[in-house]
């Protein structure tokens, strides 16, 4: 699966499951201070994360660095497949 | 979103871009020090000025308001597990040191600011505790430091600190002299050659290692449960030594340093001094059993020093002071005034939890609105105790230049169980997602959503909660006795009740129709919101009943108290 596709998958979502009217979220808004509404969210993302990429997420992999936005996010998912391979 | 994964790591040239001084702020701090020793402290009898109940009688309103018997503000603020000085006292040393270590910290080039902070909290922990207290702390982590972090070569001098300060804080001297003195280096002595030869040797051994980090770690579980073991056989309660108990006071931090450790964010030669840093700082000293969380392990304390305008974080620091004094001085005249307020309009209030859970044993009739208000000013009336305490502390932790979460963060907005986690003991909640949560929610029952959240949660709230967050402490408040444990354990309704209603919320959360709007926007659905955080906040006062129990009440007692507040 390519970045790109990766992006707008994760963007689809976030504009679906934490929707934020009058702000668009783009691949580098962050995540953590400007969209997700609680903690429940990085739990909701995970889940996502793991169900359409199939990619395996470890406790270690919940921090900011790669959670800060879609950007990082992609590139984290990327790794991970690559992982896989 | 409070601090959720938002502590990225800080380079120190962004830290020193951060590090300007401001003469204004410096002279805010002192005058809101200055403004807590004259509310909470003898020091205007001692400089011939008019106490605070004094200046209250000249204002008018003496009458209306209660104030200590020793004629300034009470508060809830104190120093636990010492008897060296009056109350009043240790808080003046409290705030004192207080500024010595803001002064330091703020003054002091970079590299020095944390070694500042570790000896003013030493300082201020010596003349509160003794040598006890701060060499019993220093004996423990230097002994954690050497397990976590194996030291060979020329940083084998710190192998002597365990048995060095060890000697102090187990046979404490009340005057230094020649004798004690090389006694306690022959201590030092000792302790080198066992770590050289013994336990280093053991630590080469991987799974040895493990076991040995795993054994420091949980040390405060470990010494509970055998003390509780060894007082069932001899019939005597284990009673700890001070430094030791200050430190299994740091235990809940510890995990969460040692999940930082196991998730490779600590540095493999992080020196004893930042190691220190992290747990020996002028915030936590107040209170030193509550709010035992607050600036978690080693990332969070890390990358949050100095990671933006430090003046901007005193600011910060300072508005918590000013709400901290809001609670000290209006929460028990707002309590005792709304009991008043409840009981004349016939509806039976009583000041505490268990003195209602009393009366309905004894067989008086409690109805639902006197079971629902009770509960919910209990809760109220403990959020304004805790609740000034904390912000005091995290306050101290932004103007020593951290910019650690509110541990309350307005939790009378939250809406549902699940947000009332994250604002409602804001570090307490992290360190049981990171301890209990995530290694469950990342381990077992992957591809079954709701099995999944169901059973992390439950690891989480009810059983992590109840065994690691409030059975081992009751073992240090109650002391180490088996009666202690089992009277945590019989408070599980309360942690299952609890662990219940946030799967609920969390099933909730997920399954629920997607909206744009944020709770708490002032339009028509403003009600819904009103009426959300009632019933969390109901829920949650509720449960309560099953902590705050008399001894006499029977589990079916509080069950039927609980149904009674429900309605049954």
């Amino acid at each position: 699966m390519q970045i790109a596709e990766i992006k707008s998958h994760l963007k689809s979502f976030f504009e679906k499951e934490f929707p934020n009217p009058g702000s668009s979220i783009a691949d580098d808004t962050n995540l953590l201070d400007d969209w997700f509404i609680d903690s429940f969210g990085i739990v909701n993302t995970t889940l996502f994360l793991e169900e359409n990429f199939g990619i395996n997420i470890s406790r270690a992999d919940i921090n900011a660095k790669n959670f800060r936005s879609i950007e990082t996010l992609s590139q984290y998912v990327v790794y991970q497949l690559n992982k896989g391979d | 979103m409070p601090g959720l994964l938002s502590n990225t790591p800080i380079s120190p040239e962004e830290q020193e871009n951060n590090d300007r001084h401001d003469p204004v702020i410096v002279f805010a701090v002192l005058a809101f020090l200055t403004v807590y020793i004259y509310l909470f402290t003898y020091a205007s009898e001692a400089f011939d000025l008019p106490m605070p109940e004094n200046l209250g009688y000249t204002l008018g309103i003496s009458d209306s308001y209660e104030f200590d018997d020793d004629g300034n503000i009470s508060t809830s603020l104190y120093i636990p597990f010492t008897y060296q000085f009056d109350n009043d006292d240790e808080r003046f040393i409290l705030f004192i040191g207080a500024g010595l270590a803001f002064l330091l910290s703020y003054f002091l080039p970079l590299r020095h600011k944390k070694r500042s902070l570790v000896f003013s909290s030493l300082i201020i922990i010596g003349i509160l505790y003794g040598m006890e207290g701060a060499a019993g702390l220093i004996c423990t982590h230097t002994l954690v430091y050497l397990v976590l972090h194996p030291v060979s070569r020329y940083r084998l001098w710190k192998t002597t600190l365990p048995g060095f300060f060890g000697f102090w804080a187990f046979y404490p001297y009340s005057s230094l002299g020649l004798v004690v003195f090389i006694q306690s280096l022959a201590a030092g002595s000792a302790s080198f050659i066992i770590y050289r030869y013994g336990l280093l040797k053991l630590l080469n051994n991987s799974t040895i290692a493990k076991g040995l980090r795993i054994l420091v770690v949980q040390s405060a579980l470990i010494t509970v449960l055998v003390g509780a073991v060894l007082e069932g056989v001899y019939g005597e309660p284990w009673k700890l030594t001070l430094g030791i108990l200050l430190f299994f006071w740091h235990w809940e931090r510890l995990f969460m340093y040692h999940i930082d450790y196991q998730d490779g964010n600590i540095p493999q030669d992080i020196s004893l001094m930042t190691y220190l840093s992290v747990f020996l700082t002028p915030g936590q000293i107040a209170n030193w059993n509550w709010g035992v969380t607050i600036g978690q392990g080693y990332a969070y304390s890390t990358h949050n020093f100095l990671c933006e305008d430090k003046n901007k974080l005193v600011r910060s620091g300072l508005k918590l002071w000013a709400v901290a004094l809001v609670y000290f001085l209006l929460g028990d005249w707002l309590h005792a005034r709304l009991l008043q307020f409840l009981n004349g309009q016939d509806i039976p209030m009583y000041s505490r939890i268990e003195y209602m859970s009393a009366d309905f044993v004894s067989g008086q009739t409690v109805t639902t609105a006197t079971v629902l208000l009770t509960t919910l000013i209990a809760l109220m009336k403990w959020t304004f105790s805790w609740g000034g305490v904390m912000h005091f502390k995290v306050g101290l932790w932004r103007v020593c230049g951290y910019k650690v979460d509110p541990y309350f963060n307005y939790p009378w907005l939250s809406t549902n169980l699940v947000t009332l986690w994250s604002r409602f003991t804001f570090h307490y909640r992290e360190f049981l997602v990171r301890a209990f949560y995530y290694p469950v929610f990342f381990r077992f029952f992957k591809g079954r959503t709701h099995l999944r959240i169901f059973t992390a949660t439950m690891a989480a709230a009810c059983f992590g909660n109840l065994i690691w967050g409030h059975m081992v402490e009751a073992g240090f408040y109650e002391g180490i006795a088996l009666n202690s444990l089992v009277l945590s354990i019989k408070q599980w309704p309360y942690f299952v009740l609890l662990g219940l209603g946030i799967t609920a919320s969390e099933f909730w959360l997920i399954h629920k129709k997607k909206t744009a709007r944020k709770p708490w926007t002032f339009d028509k659905h403003i009600g819904w919101d009103v009426l959300s955080a009632y019933v969390t906040l109901q829920y949650f006062a509720l449960i309560h009943i099953f902590i705050y129990t008399p001894p006499e009440a029977k589990l079916s007692d509080n069950f039927q108290l609980f149904f009674t507040g429900l309605g049954f």
